[in-house]
């Protein structure tokens, strides 16, 4: 039996500038100490999102670490069904990741635009991790 | 490192009127006891609504107690990609707050229509409200 062996989450509703096609993080978990040698970790995210002038798409990923170098844990697929440039849609993603024998871990929520010209904006997310 | 103390959820399986543009409760989270001082809650909302004639976006709010008054903890942006008037989309929020020197929480999450001149629905819902 899988039982939870530690849970971290954070929220905000700061506006994170979207700047044209650049990836850009908009959230990160708070540092989570790894409870054992190997760990499971359930990891979702959840935003809202504005683009920007012509946006055709957006892809939401999830990474390890609190920057867009970090490796990614979901698939990072585009977002395009039913969205309009300059309009404000949400977005859900979850990803699962093992880690051996990392003491410290976090995780990022990114968004990048796709054709975007203007700036976009996350104007709230939120992320939580489930380690198990 | 934060643990989940506790965890209440509740859910809506018959439908909650949105008359035109005002805001409804669509569901409460039961009480949820404060096992310290000050406590961290993880509070995640999602429902399925149809739109009423005209309605061009939708809101859903994350409020503190079980009326429409209650403190919003979340940013409240309207979503309007993908929102089509009387067509049926779905809605999630998440929000992350800190309480203190309470004997329970409360939360509802509540629903608004901008644009609509015809009443709206919302399906179904749910809340779960996650205390660390």
């Amino acid at each position: 039996v899988a039982r939870v062996l530690a849970f971290e989450a954070n929220a905000v509703f700061q506006d994170v500038t979207l700047v044209t096609t650049s990836e850009a993080v908009a959230i990160s978990t708070p540092l989570i100490i790894s409870p054992r040698g190997i760990s499971n970790f359930l990891v979702f995210g959840w935003a809202i999102i504005q683009t920007g002038a012509n946006a055709t798409s957006y892809t939401v990923k999830i990474r390890r670490g609190l920057t867009v170098a970090g490796s990614i844990i979901n698939q990072g697929n585009q977002e395009a069904d039913g969205l309009a440039a300059a309009k404000t849609s949400e977005a859900f993603c979850m990803g699962l990741d093992q880690q051996l024998n990392e003491s410290r871990v976090q995780y990022s929520l990114t968004v990048v635009q796709q054709g975007a010209t203007g700036n976009g904006a996350v104007k709230e997310s939120a992320i939580v991790v489930i380690a198990f | 490192m934060p643990e989940v103390r506790s965890i209440e959820a509740n859910v809506s399986a018959t439908d909650v009127p949105l008359v035109t543009t005002a805001e409804t409760v669509i569901v409460s989270s039961p009480l949820v006891t404060m096992e310290e001082q000050t406590q961290q809650f993880l509070i995640i909302g999602w429902a399925q609504v149809t739109t009423g004639a005209n309605a061009t976006s939708i809101t859903a709010k994350l409020r503190r107690g079980t009326t429409t008054s209650g403190t919003l903890v979340n940013e409240a942006n309207a979503v309007a990609d993908g929102i089509a008037a009387a067509k049926t989309s779905d809605v999630l929020v998440m929000a992350l707050e800190s309480q203190a020197n309470l004997a329970a929480a409360q939360y509802s999450l509540t629903i608004t229509q901008a644009g609509a001149s015809g009443n709206g629905n919302v399906l179904q819902a749910g809340i779960v409200v996650i205390a660390l």
